[in-house]
């Protein structure tokens, strides 16, 4: 609706209707789980044993809390650089930020001892490399808009990035280090713990702040140049700190989780598809089905059977499912 | 009668001079009569003729030290042993005890090109695998006979000394060490007659890497070593419980390790970390600690020296053993574990007590803890 | 925002892209008037988008001076510069199906600060500009499902939002078949009429003799000539300026150019 009374209306729907969604999963997930029973914990645990209850408020309450966090960070960062990259096909793999945190990952597992605290800085550092590298290599190429530029400059950075991983792959020792290349490679909650959390929040939160107060903004970063130019006068520093906040927020998650694929790509079509291509909506609306689309699939990775099932799996395999769905029903338009 | 005297003396010196040489020595012990062709069908289902006795055999692939270990079984296994695959430097700790001049073997750097093995001059090669390797593809295509060795399981294990001993030309070693090994898996047979399921412990072996910090653990496979060995020790896996997403390692949250709640739990460190700190900060772990295995004192870490006990190399035999000791103190109460680490790698790979208590005995944390 | 006195001035400026780049603009001296409409003229390639441009501010002129109502363009703040020049680009393609409505508000983004959202005012705004330019029945459309003609006409309702009171045009007509050039050409009369100054180009003169009260004709890089229609429509300029022979006859009071 255009008039400024529909939108508020809308406005406040969404919210509701965001915080009851968030709220449903968040407290769905929480009883979730296989202790004592699989699949279902009745409410009377928190009471029970102590067990029980070291097991909800130290085991999963942070892991559910990192999931939705894992898919907001990723959900509003593809948004972001969808729009600014005007490339709906866009999301964090590439500006070389994902494969930095691959080599890093694998770096650390390989040479530097893998330890957890060890793969996390080396994850999170070499993603920012990636993207540090992508943009003074942008610079230096002189062919094309400064959008190709970043995107040439995106996927020569992500090919080394491959490359080197690849190289530490063969290096690394099939019986012991090699299954963990893998298993960081195909991303996990598992591990999550309190002080996870806690170093993850700093960063995640005032950075996702930043794309959602930036949100209308983002509409006008999207145009052409000479429109942009002549609507704003500092495109460009806006650009520069919306891309800064989602690869900041990017590396700090995915060093913790390891490589969760297709959310960054998916959730913001899905999200398109409900709400239009408006960014003041896409980006808080990409925000909360991101957080539910990953705290979901985690629920199934930790649920579902004895083992954990790898999250990036499950995110590819639900994600690609949702998305075939959604594309094929062309009448869900539900306009704002 | 003078003559029956003289040889009397004369098999009386024979004898004592056979029993000052010790047979471990390189001009040792005659093998048996060599039984051509040499034949053998390795892992991957491929027979393999030999017209002679190979006289330089190179191990590469994964985790080579296990097919070394195997060959070090024999007394020809280090004559012939002409090179190996260098995989991490932890490999060359422990036959360097057992042979003094390994290091005069062909180190190859990891992960080597058909050319670099062929260069060495090899007449076999023993890749440790149960499918085709790439290299050893290409080294059968240059005319150089590959042999797998899959060593997944004590079943295995046992047929491919066997194998071992025909590549080698002494069978009659190999049936020493079958005998040796059967002898022992025959006494826990015995110890655990006549239980049934339910007087099983339940048992949990996991692995331990820091990357799940104490919130995930790993499981070993349903054949692997670690899962047979638990078995055969008289315990109930409980990872085998419920369906198994993969056959590797998998990943355990604390959740479904609490739901088990089982009766034992052994780790299995990863060899980069400290082992006496890890089961202390399981035990100081606020979750850990709840545990019945922890509360009952039977979170114990899985025993090894240079090499775990619980790869399907020469010593998961001990493993099991101790598994055994630990799972059913009462029925096994009769073994003698130190007993047992002499009797193992005196017999098998020749060590003197001695350099058992140099070398093995401090790493070897009996009591698992 | 109120619009007396924009008049802009163009001393001899001069323009080059790169240190070493050649010298695309030339010494361009001339007047564009306010409160009028300002045609371009010029075959392709003679830098007709490139002035434009150094209007907008976008590029930096390397010699000389542009004035906007006597004060350099230099001097103005770039807030002040977003709020008093707007620019309808020669196409926009996004890839996203933004509603015609959400793209016209995007004009307001001047007049906002940073993080702010737009408010009552600035939708009352895009409203009024969507139903001056007659296609307020459109506005909950999708940007990609426009014809050409419909979105030029947006293009130029996002202009209107933003109260700028100059309109910077890139060749506004050129992808446009009859109908629509003859509509395009009618709201940017009146777009004048309402006060603005409209500077726009175009290689076809003949846009230019339906609407334009001024002439600017350029040839590589040159102006040629910088007069009232009336005085730059000869045969003689316009023949200089495309290099072909025309002809220039009087239909229904306004020139009227005949190529041969």
């Amino acid at each position: 609706m255009s008039t400024y009374r529909g939108r508020v209306q809308s406005v406040r729907g969404m919210f509701l209707w965001g915080t009851l969604i968030a709220i449903v999963c968040l407290a769905g997930s929480f009883f979730l789980g296989r202790y004592p029973e699989p699949y279902i914990t009745p409410i009377t645990a928190l009471w029970d044993n102590e067990m029980a209850r070291s097991v909800l408020l130290h085991l999963r309450l942070p892991r559910i809390l990192a999931a939705f966090l894992l898919g907001m960070t990723l959900s509003a960062a593809g948004a972001v650089f969808q729009m600014i990259f005007r490339n709906p096909l866009v999301e964090a793999g590439l500006l070389g930020v994902s494969q930095g945190a691959a080599f890093g990952a694998s770096l650390a597992i390989v040479a530097l001892g893998g330890r957890t605290a060890t793969i996390q800085i080396c994850a999170a550092l070499f993603a920012f490399v990636g993207l540090g590298g992508s943009a003074f290599l942008a610079r230096r190429i002189r062919l094309g808009d400064w959008v190709l530029r970043l995107i040439l400059a995106g996927i020569a950075v992500s090919a080394l990035y491959t490359a080197g991983a690849g190289f530490l792959k063969y290096l690394a020792d099939p019986l012991r280090q090699l299954p963990d290349i893998t298993f960081w490679l195909l991303g996990g909650l598992w591990g999550i713990t309190w002080p996870d959390i806690a170093q993850i929040v700093p960063v995640v939160v005032p950075c996702l702040a930043i794309l959602h107060l930036m949100r209308w903004r983002l509409n006008l970063l999207a145009m052409e140049d000479e429109t942009s130019f002549s609507l704003t006068s500092s495109a460009g520093r806006e650009r520069f700190v919306m891309l800064l906040a989602a690869v900041a927020a990017t590396a700090a998650v995915v060093s913790k989780a390891g490589q969760i694929g297709w959310v960054g790509l998916i959730v913001p079509h899905m999200a398109r598809r409900v709400v239009g291509s408006d960014a003041q909506w896409t980006v808080p609306v990409s925000m909360l089905f991101g957080g539910c689309f990953v705290l979901l699939c985690d629920d199934l990775a930790r649920t579902l059977l004895t083992g954990e099932i790898p999250l990036g799996i499950l995110t590819s395999f639900v994600g690609a499912a949702l998305f075939l769905i959604l594309l094929m029903r062309r009448e869900i338009k539900v306009r704002a | 009668m003078r003559q029956p005297c003289r040889v009397l003396c004369g098999s009386l010196v024979f004898f004592v001079l056979l029993v000052w040489l010790d047979p471990w020595e390189p001009l040792a012990w005659p093998a048996d009569p060599l039984p051509f062709p040499i034949e053998v069908v390795d892992a991957t289902g491929k027979k393999i003729s030999l017209s002679r006795l190979p006289e330089r055999i190179i191990v590469v692939g994964q985790g080579p030290f296990m097919p070394m270990h195997l060959l070090y079984l024999f007394p020809q296994g280090k004559d012939r042993l002409a090179g190996y695959e260098e995989k991490f430097k932890v490999a060359n700790d422990f036959l360097p005890l057992v042979d003094s001049r390994f290091s005069a073997k062909a180190a190859l750097a990891t992960n080597p090109g058909p050319e670099h093995v062929a260069a060495l001059h090899p007449d076999l090669i023993i890749i440790k695998g149960s499918i085709p390797s790439p290299l050893g593809s290409s080294l059968s295509r240059l005319g150089i006979p590959v042999v797998y060795l899959g060593m997944e399981n004590p079943d295995q294990f046992l047929r491919e000394v066997r194998q071992v001993g025909i590549l080698l030309g002494n069978r009659t070693r190999a049936d020493e060490i079958v005998q040796f090994y059967q002898t022992r898996l025959d006494l826990l047979a015995k110890g655990l007659s006549g239980i049934s399921k339910e007087q099983r412990p339940r048992v949990l072996v996991m692995g331990y890497n820091e990357r799940g910090g104490k919130s995930a653990v790993q499981v070993p496979g349903r054949s692997w070593t670690q899962t047979i060995q638990t078995v055969m020790a008289g315990g109930n896996p409980v990872w085998l419980d419920s369906s198994q997403a993969s056959e590797g390692w998998t990943v355990i949250n604390f959740e479904q390790v609490a739901s088990w709640d089982p009766d034992k739990i052994f780790i299995i460190p990863s060899f980069t970390l400290d082992r006496r700190e890890v089961l202390k900060s399981f035990k100081a772990d606020p979750q850990w600690r709840m545990l019945k295995a922890a509360r009952s004192n039977e979170m114990l870490l899985f025993p090894s020296d240079i090499f775990g006990w619980d790869s399907p190399e020469p010593r998961w035999i001990l493993g099991m053993m101790w598994l055994a000791t630990k799972i059913f103190p009462e029925r096994f109460s009769h073994i003698d574990m130190k007993e047992e680490v002499y009797l193992f790698f005196g017999g098998m790979f020749g060590m003197e007590r001695a350099v058992v208590d140099a070398a093995i005995m401090p790493l070897v944390m009996l009591e698992g803890r | 925002m109120t619009t007396d006195g924009y008049t802009i001035e163009l001393r001899e400026v001069s323009f080059g892209y790169g240190p070493d780049g050649p010298v695309v603009l030339k010494k361009l001296s001339g007047r564009i008037p306010e409160k009028a409409i300002t045609a371009l003229l010029g075959p392709n390639g003679s830098g007709k988008t490139t002035l434009l441009h150094l209007l907008l501010g976008l590029l930096a002129h390397k010699e000389g001076g542009i004035l906007v109502s006597g004060k350099a363009l230099g001097d103005y703040s770039p807030r002040d510069m977003k709020r008093l020049i707007g620019l309808v680009p020669q196409e926009e393609s996004i890839p996203f199906d933004l509603s015609v409505f959400e793209y016209v508000l995007l004009g307001r983004a001047p007049h906002l600060r940073l993080l702010a959202l737009p408010k009552e005012e600035d939708f009352r705004i895009a409203l009024d500009a969507l139903e001056t330019i007659g296609i307020a029945a459109i506005r909950d459309r999708s940007l990609p499902s426009l014809s050409g003609g419909e979105r030029q006409l947006v293009m130029i309702a996002r202009v209107l939002t933003q109260e700028s009171a100059i309109l910077l045009l890139d060749e506004p007509t050129s992808h446009l078949d009859l109908a629509n050039r003859r509509r395009v050409l009618q709201i940017m009369q009146l777009l004048r009429d309402m006060g603005k100054t409209v500077v726009f180009s175009t290689h076809d003169p003949n846009a230019a003799a339906g609407i334009a009260d001024h002439v600017l004709m350029l040839r590589d890089g040159r102006i040629l000539v910088a007069a009232p229609i009336r005085e730059a429509f000869t045969t003689k300029n316009l023949s200089d300026t495309y290099g072909v022979e025309v002809e220039v006859i009087e239909m229904r009071n306004r020139p009227m150019v005949l190529p041969f």
